[in-house]
This record gives structure tokens, sequence and C-alpha cells, in this order.
């Protein structure tokens, strides 16, 4: 209940949210706006704007010296033995010191050697040395490194950052600049069919633990220019690479501004998985419902931005966070958009439905039972106190048990190893469901109840963890007050989902403020030909998304 | 900053007093479903002492009642109800009493059926309905009937088919669709009913009913097969609705046979369906005539300040089975059918409302019709309404639409008269 918490976190702050500028930005996040991405192996030689050469402080600067460097270098990592340190001569008579220093296993190993330090070696000789030619280190990068991407850094600490993301670091002895050459590549997953969204009809391909990857699968779904992929880094020691996708023109600048404000004021040392951005950009950080939405599937959030959302991509999680995210969604999969209107539209009645018995049913059960049975059909009511009759405990806590018994197995279920998970179901279902009713301690009703239940919670998989917790809640209130007690929590559940906003959009919309164009995806979905704008409760900047007269039909063809 | 704090500190306090506040009226009439047990029939007879009445509860017995059902019985040994009587004064209180014999309080939101033992009827239910319609408990909804003798032997009688008694009676009540030759009334009903000014109400009479050896030719016999076993000695008894009381004042103050009940449920449009036996156009063979739709109206009509009622009952109906070798099957033929249905249907309602006009019983509301017509003249009438209802001049006339012939077009033996 997040009444509750918000009632201890108000008596603990007094009520006053301690507002402290905490948003440093050398160290916690860097903005850069750049189409494509900053280390896009193949493409066209970087955009990024040149980086201003004063102001830089003199202990953190790149001394001339190359022994220095190296030694500085090494002081900072620590001696790790995945860092590598590598010298060599190059130039004309190989009068020209150089060292590489890389972590092995981020790197692309070719790149250093075939694109590095086999042209250094080989055909540097016309390079001068380095009292004779000021223009070596331009030449070193005009003609020497065959590499995509080549940036100029004269900051230790900035090095060391672009170390640890992949990238080679090229110093030349008696040049106070290093060159950042990008080689980044590690093992990786490669592209997957998701866990999470399976689906009968549509793309089976998933987002992988690599940002690269992901917004290169973005990028393939949306080719349109407008696609943007923003960057920052985030956590002071993850340094985790996360990027705001958007279409330019389409989503929304106030929610961009917003959700980059948000992302900019994150002040932590650890970004591990999108999870944890997700609870701290929140805007309602008691509400059981999620306000931001995360999705495995490149269509599914290729949809999203294309309706006006933006993603979030976090490097090293497969999650990507689409934003704003509304209560509707949560009944919306994008298998409904494959398949044709009619049965989509059928199943979002099914999965309202199953939601509702997931989060009802118990309690409904319960209360009916021992509050109201002047409710239940004669004949049910004498099978069902027949099936009561000698047992120990009382239905609530019978209900309770069960409802306890199957959350262990689920846990259970999805932790435990495959090949044991599937032994502790198959014991699961024989224990719950026979033994405990052959040996009299629950009523079959109740089993049956439980496995509806449970089944039903597998419709609706984005609320199962919020339908999970207002199961229990609804079930207390049900066993206390009766079908009063329910109907108190249906308004309370009504009126705090009426409350929250994700990133200043009405959750509930567009039931709650009614939004009646953008009706047309929620209860019932419409046909695609019908669906000529962009939700409105979005507020995109452009909201048409067809031409009229999609409706496919003969009388098209005559024009 | 101060203020502010002061502020949800209040919050807490009321939000954490309202949340305490739940479970001091939490569980409120929590009842697990095992500490009730289930009234399904009750009965109202007189008493062993003058002035005492005796209530018999009959309460299901689930357990029983799921094994009889059940795959592998050992089901069988115990009965799936189970009766309790208990003597008293009042209702509320000798209904309390039974707890001393049930371990389990009885729960009357289930009772289907109220029977009342004739002497009680007669002598008037007054006393004994208020309770049901006051407690919040027993539904408005309960059936109510009326034993030929007592209620007690109607509530012991172990029916076929069903397993209780009170489930048999709601049963039959609810298959007056097919005869439509009584009326079932519920307590709601039956109390409106007794409400409204001068009317009187219709209730179905239960009775035993002794079955010969040979198969009877009753045709209200609703009961199943014939009982074999230790029994097959004594003659197999059914429970019956044969005949309806009409009660004036909730006092019994007569009978109407079951025909009339017909007449009655055609003018109050509660007819569903049925059979209506009359003679062929040739005079001789029988027809039946299946009715399965009934619309009445009744229109006072007011002259003079002297009131008159009139009928107007349309049936829809068709041939359904036929004792004449004559084919039927021509419009004018079957309009000459629905005029003799008309004759006859019409001849039953008057004789229904003398029979009523005999007992002075507005069972019909022709009162209250004329009451929502001139609630004026109503007032002159009211006070002398019994003897004004003898007066009272009613026209009925019956509007019988024969459809068709069922499923043939012509008749079974074929070659006659085409």
């Amino acid at each position: 209940m997040n009444f509750i918490l918000k009632l201890l976190y108000n008596i603990k702050y007094g009520g006053q949210r301690k507002k402290k500028p905490r948003y440093n930005a050398e160290t916690s996040a860097e903005l850069s706006p750049d189409t494509g991405g900053k280390a896009q192996k193949g493409g066209a030689e970087s955009n990024r704007p040149p980086e201003p050469e004063a102001a830089v402080d003199p202990s953190l600067a790149i001394s001339d010296k190359l022994d220095t460097n190296f030694e500085k270098l090494k002081e900072i990592f620590g001696g790790s033995g995945d860092v590598v340190f590598r010298e060599f001569y190059f130039g004309k008579e190989k009068t020209l010191r150089g060292g590489l220093v890389f972590i092995d296993g981020l790197v692309d190993k070719t790149i250093i050697n075939q694109s590095i330090i086999k042209p250094m070696m080989y055909d540097s000789s016309y390079l001068c040395s380095e009292s004779e030619c000021e223009k070596t280190p331009e030449s070193i990068e005009s003609s020497l490194l065959s590499v995509g991407e080549v940036q100029r850094e004269c900051e230790t600490a900035k090095l060391v950052s672009h170390i640890s993301s992949g990238d080679t670091v090229f110093l030349v002895d008696g040049f106070n600049k290093a060159f950042v050459i990008s080689t980044r590549k590690w093992e990786n997953r490669g592209i997957q069919e998701p866990q999470t969204e399976i689906v009968v009809r549509g793309p089976r391909e998933g987002f992988s633990e690599s940002l690269r990857i992901n917004t290169s699968l973005l990028r393939r779904k949306i080719k349109s220019p407008d696609l943007t992929f923003e960057s920052m880094v985030i956590g002071q020691r993850t340094k985790t690479d996360v990027c705001i996708a958007y279409l330019k023109g389409v989503t929304p600048q106030h929610v961009l501004e917003e959700l980059r404000r948000r992302l900019k004021a994150i002040d932590t040392d650890s970004i591990l998985e999108s999870g944890y951005i997700e609870q701290l950009i929140e805007d309602n950080p008691f509400s059981l419902f999620p306000v931001i939405g995360n999705t495995e599937k490149p269509d599914v959030a290729a949809a999203k931005i294309l309706e006006g959302r933006a993603a979030v991509i976090v490097d090293g999680t497969p999650f990507v966070l689409t934003v704003p995210y509304l209560f509707i969604e949560s009944f919306q999969t994008s298998e409904d958009y494959y398949m044709r209107y009619w049965f989509a539209s059928f199943l979002r009645f099914i999965r309202f439905f199953a939601f509702f018995i997931t989060v009802f049913a118990p309690s409904i059960y319960l209360a009916v039972l021992t509050y109201h049975p002047e409710m239940i059909p004669t004949p049910l009511l004498f099978t069902l106190a027949a099936s009561e009759e000698g047992l120990p405990f009382p239905i609530f806590i019978e209900m309770f048990l069960m409802l306890i018994v199957f959350e262990i197995l689920r846990e259970a279920g999805v932790r435990l190893p495959r090949p044991v998970g599937q032994a502790v179901s198959i014991v699961g279902a024989l224990v719950i469901g026979q033994a405990a009713v052959a040996a009299g301690i629950v009523s079959d009703f109740t089993v049956i109840v439980i496995a509806i239940t449970a089944i039903s919670s597998f419709c609706v998989t984005s609320q199962a963890d919020s339908g999970a917790l207002l199961r229990f809640i609804c079930y207390f209130f049900g066993a206390a007050l009766g079908g009063f007690g329910i109907v108190v929590t249906i308004l309370w559940i009504l009126i705090s989902l009426t409350t929250i906003r994700s990133l200043g959009v009405p959750y509930l919309s567009p039931i709650a403020p009614l939004v009646m164009e953008d009706l047309k995806d929620a209860l019932i979905r419409f046909p695609h030909w019908k669906m000529t704008n962009r939700p409105k409760s979005l507020d995109p900047e452009d909201v048409r998304r067809q031409g009229d007269d999609q409706m496919p039909g003969a009388y098209r063809n005559e024009q | 900053m101060n203020n502010k704090s002061w502020k949800f500190k209040n919050a807490a306090v009321t939000a954490l007093s309202a949340l305490l506040m739940l479970s001091l009226c939490g569980c409120w009439s929590y009842q697990e479903l095992n500490n009730y047990s289930y009234v399904v029939g009750l009965g109202i007879d007189k008493g062993s002492s003058p002035g005492r009445f005796r209530i018999i509860e009959q309460l299901a017995v689930p357990s029983a009642l799921k094994k009889g059902g059940g795959k592998d019985g050992d089901g069988g040994g115990t009965e799936s109800f189970w009766n309790v009587e208990s003597d008293g004064d009042t209702v509320f209180a000798t209904i309390r009493d039974i707890t001393r014999k049930v371990q389990r309080k009885p729960f009357y939101g289930h009772n289907k059926v109220l029977v009342f033992g004739n002497e009680i009827a007669r002598e008037g239910i007054f006393p004994f309905i208020d309770f049901f319609v006051r407690d919040s408990e027993p539904r408005s909804t309960t059936w109510l009937v009326v034993a030929k003798n007592k209620a007690d032997e109607i509530l012991h009688h172990k029916p076929h088919l069903e397993k209780i008694p009170a489930d048999k009676i709601e049963k039959i009540l609810e298959s007056h669709i097919y005869t439509s030759s009584y009326h079932n009334i519920q307590v709601r009903e039956f109390v409106e009913n007794m409400l409204s000014e001068g009317q009187a109400a219709v209730v179905p009479i239960i009775e035993i009913y002794e079955q010969k050896i040979i198969p009877s030719e009753s045709k209200e016999e609703k009961g199943g097969s014939s009982r074999g076993g230790d029994e097959k000695k004594k003659p197999d008894t059914v429970l019956m609705i044969n005949n309806c009381a009409v009660f004036k004042d909730y006092r019994m103050v007569g009978q109407l046979d079951n025909i009339e009940s017909r007449s009655y449920s055609f003018v109050t449009n509660n007819a569903k369906g049925g059979i209506i036996v009359i003679d062929s156009p040739e005079g001789k063979e029988k027809l039946d005539i299946e009715f399965y739709g009934v619309k009445s109206k009744i229109k006072p009509i007011i002259k003079d300040e002297k009131p008159s009622i009139s009928v107007t009952v349309k049936i829809r109906c068709g041939l359904a089975d036929q004792q004449s070798k004559k084919n039927y099957a021509t419009p004018e033929k079957l309009k000459k059918i629905g005029e003799k249905v008309n004759a006859e249907v019409k001849k039953e309602i008057m004789d229904c409302i003398s029979k009523s006009k005999e007992m002075k019983a507005d069972i019909f509301g022709f009162g209250n019709e004329i009451y929502r017509k001139s609630p004026k003249t109503w007032k002159k009438l009211k006070n002398n309404w019994d003897e004004e209802y003898k007066k009272l001049d009613v026209q009925v006339k019956v509007e019988a639409n024969v459809e068709g012939t069922a499923t043939i077009r012509s008749i079974a033996k074929p070659g006659e008269d085409k």
C-alpha cells in the first residue's frame, strides 16, 4: 500500500523532499546528440564537434612523454591484467615511439593488428622524426590510421573512460594528445528470440545486451533519418551508455525535455539494468503500477516510437524502456496489430477479463462464500458447502495458503534451472492439485479458483506484479469487509489509477481523461485503415500517421 | 515548513486511525459455509396445544446431496434433507428456538417454499407472513403453497427424481408453464395483493396423490417412475398440485378448480402455455388446442358512476392433437376452431368470475383497475366492495388465433376428406 509508504516517508522527512543539486555535468552525464551513434563501425567520419582545447587542468593533461603517460595510466588501472600496454617504434628509420593502451576482450584485435600497428610499422616510413616535422600527428590520423572513428583527447580521465569502454588509445612520444581509436568489439549473445514476449505471428528477433546492436535493430525497423539516438553516460562507476531514441518531428519536445532532465538528474554510481533507470525517473514512485514500459522486441519499441513515444536503451540489458507508458498499453500486444482486428479486439476483452479475474477472483470467492451466501445459486451453494464439509481451516486461511503456495511455485519455476523447473511444476501441480484436496486440507473449489487466478495472471504480463499485490490487498479487504471491502478496493484502485501519470501523461488516458479518437486502440482495436492518427493523448508533434481513405476496396483501384 | 509537517502528521494520524477503524468493524457477519445450515423449505401447521403453531424447517444436507449424485456411492445412507420442528407463539422466536436442536444456525436466504397447513390457512396467515417480509434473510421470492391437509406431511414426502421435497415443490411450481392450470405466487406478490384494497390472492394447493397400481390417467401427474423395492405393496404416492386456494384478507375463503385456475391465469396474464380441450366443430370428437401466447387486457369502464369491466384475452394457439378424422389444415377451418376456442375459454372465464363473485373475492384485481381509472368512483365503492363486486358487470372477449397444425398438414389417417 503505497499510501502507508508515502505516510512513513512524509513522517520521516516532514513532507520536505530534500532538494539539493546533485547533478554534476562533468561526471554523471554527458549529453551529445548524434545521429547514428558514435561507434558505428564502417560508418562515415564522426561529425562530433571539436573538443575545446583550452581549460584543461594541467595535472589531468596528457604529457608529451610517453613513459609518463604510461605510468599514469598504469597507476590508474592498478596493474589489471587485462589492460594491455604495447610500445613500438615507427616512422622513418623507426625513430618515433608510440604506444597503444586497450583492454583485452573489449577490443577488436583485427583492427588493432591490421589497421593500427601494421600501417604504423610498414607504411610510416615517410613520417619525419619528431623534431623535424610538426605535422606528424595530423599525418598519422589522416594517412595511417585506417579506422573509421578517431578522436583526439588531451585529458587522462577521458582516456581512462574510453579505454574502459573498449576504445584503443594511441599515444605518441613527444605529442601531448592521444588518439582515441574506436575498436569496440566484444562477445555478445547475438540476436535471439526474446523469452518474455512470445508471439505466434511477428518478428522473432529480440534486443540483446549490446547497445549498438539494439540501436541497429531499431534503425533497421525505422530507416527515416528522423530517428535520433541521443547518447549519454550514466553512473560514475559503471559509466553505462544510455541512449534516448525518438523520432524527430513526432515525439513531443516537452516529453523529450522532461526525459532528458530526469535522466540528467540521476546521480548514482551504477546502472546495471534499465530497471535502475526506470525506478529513478518514475513519476509516482509510491504507486503499485508501472508507469514506464519495457520491451524486449525491436518491433514493439519501433511501434511505440512511431506512435510518438521515446525509448531509452541501456547498454547491458535487452530491456528497452518506453515512455510515456499508459495503463492501456498493458493490454496491447504486438500481435494485436499483426492479426486481423476482429480477433485482436476479442483478445483485448479476454485480457481485460483475465486481469479482473486475477485480481479479484480469490477475494470475490471468499467474500461471497463467507458474507453473501445468498448470492450463490442454491445447487452450487450445496456443492460448495459439501466440499467445505470437514475441512480443518476457515476458507480465509485455506485460500491464503493456496495463494502463497502459488506465488512460491511461480517464483521457484522462474528461478530454477529449466529442467528442474519442470520437475517443480509437476510436483507442485500434483501436490497442490491432488494431494491437498485428497488429504482434506483445501476444498477442490478453492483449487479451481486459484488455478483460474494463476492462469489469468499470465495473460497480462506487464501488470503481473501489480496484479499479484493487488490480489492480496483485495483479498484482505474482502476477508475483512466482504463485498463492501472489494468495492472499496476497486474504488481505491481506480482513484490511484486516475492520480498517476507517466511523464506527465495521465496514466488512464485515453479513458480518463477521455480522448475519443484514441479509443480506436483501447478497448477494441480498430482496423489499421481506420487508425489515421497517432494517439492524441501522447500529444505527438505530427498527429497524422497515414492518409485518408485507406480502407481497401474496389473503388480505390479505380482512381 | 513547520506548517507543512504539521499537516502531514495530521494526515498520517487521520489515515492511520481510519485504517484502525476498519479493523473494528471488520469481519462483521463473517460466517463459514459450514457454520450455517440451509433451510430450503418451511412449513407452518397448527400446534398441539391451542393457540400455538408448529414450524417445520426443511434443512438441506449438502454432504449427502453431493455423495448421492457422485460417482462411487457409499451415499444413500444419509438422507439429503432433515426436517426439524418447533412449537411456538411467534415466528421469529420459534425459528430461533430451533437452534436448540440444530447446531448450525439456519440460513433462510435459500428458502424456496413456504407451506401453510390447511387449518392455519383457513384461520388466517397474517401472523406468520410478516417475518418473511420484514427480515433480511428470507427472500420475497419464496414460493407460497397451501397443503391440502398438513404442511408436515408434504415436507416429509420423499420425492422422486429430486432429493429434497422443497426442490420438488419448486420444480412443479415452475412447470406451470406447461399447463397454466395453477397460479404460482411468491411472498411478495401475495403481500402486494393483500395490501391493495379489496383484492384477493390465489395460492396453489399441494396434496399427496395416491397412485393406483395401474399407471394413472391423471392429467396433472408429475411424479416419475413407480417406486420399487420394499415399498412395493404400499401404493405409490406423489406430490401434486391440485386446485388453488383463494385468500382474502390473509384468510383462505375458498377454492378454484384447475380449469378455473387456468382462467384466472388467462385474465391475469400469467398463462404461459397449456392445452385447451374443445369439441370439434362437428360436435362429437375432441381437439387439443395448445396455447403458447396469451395476452389479456383488463379495461375498466365507468359510465354514470357505474363501473363495469371489459376483459380482452388474446390467445395464440395451434391445433396440437385431434381425435377427429377431419382435416382442419385450412384457414377457414382453423378459424372455425378458433371460434370454438373463443366460446370455450369465454365460458370458462365467466365460470371463474362467477365463482369468485360467490366467494366475494376480487381475485383479478378489478377493484384496483377501477381505482386506477377513477379514484373517485373507487372511494364510493370500496366500503361496500364485496357486494359491489358481486354486482359488477364483466364483459369478456376472447380472441383466439389458431395459427397452425404443428408439423403435419393432413391428418394421421390418409384418404379422408381433403
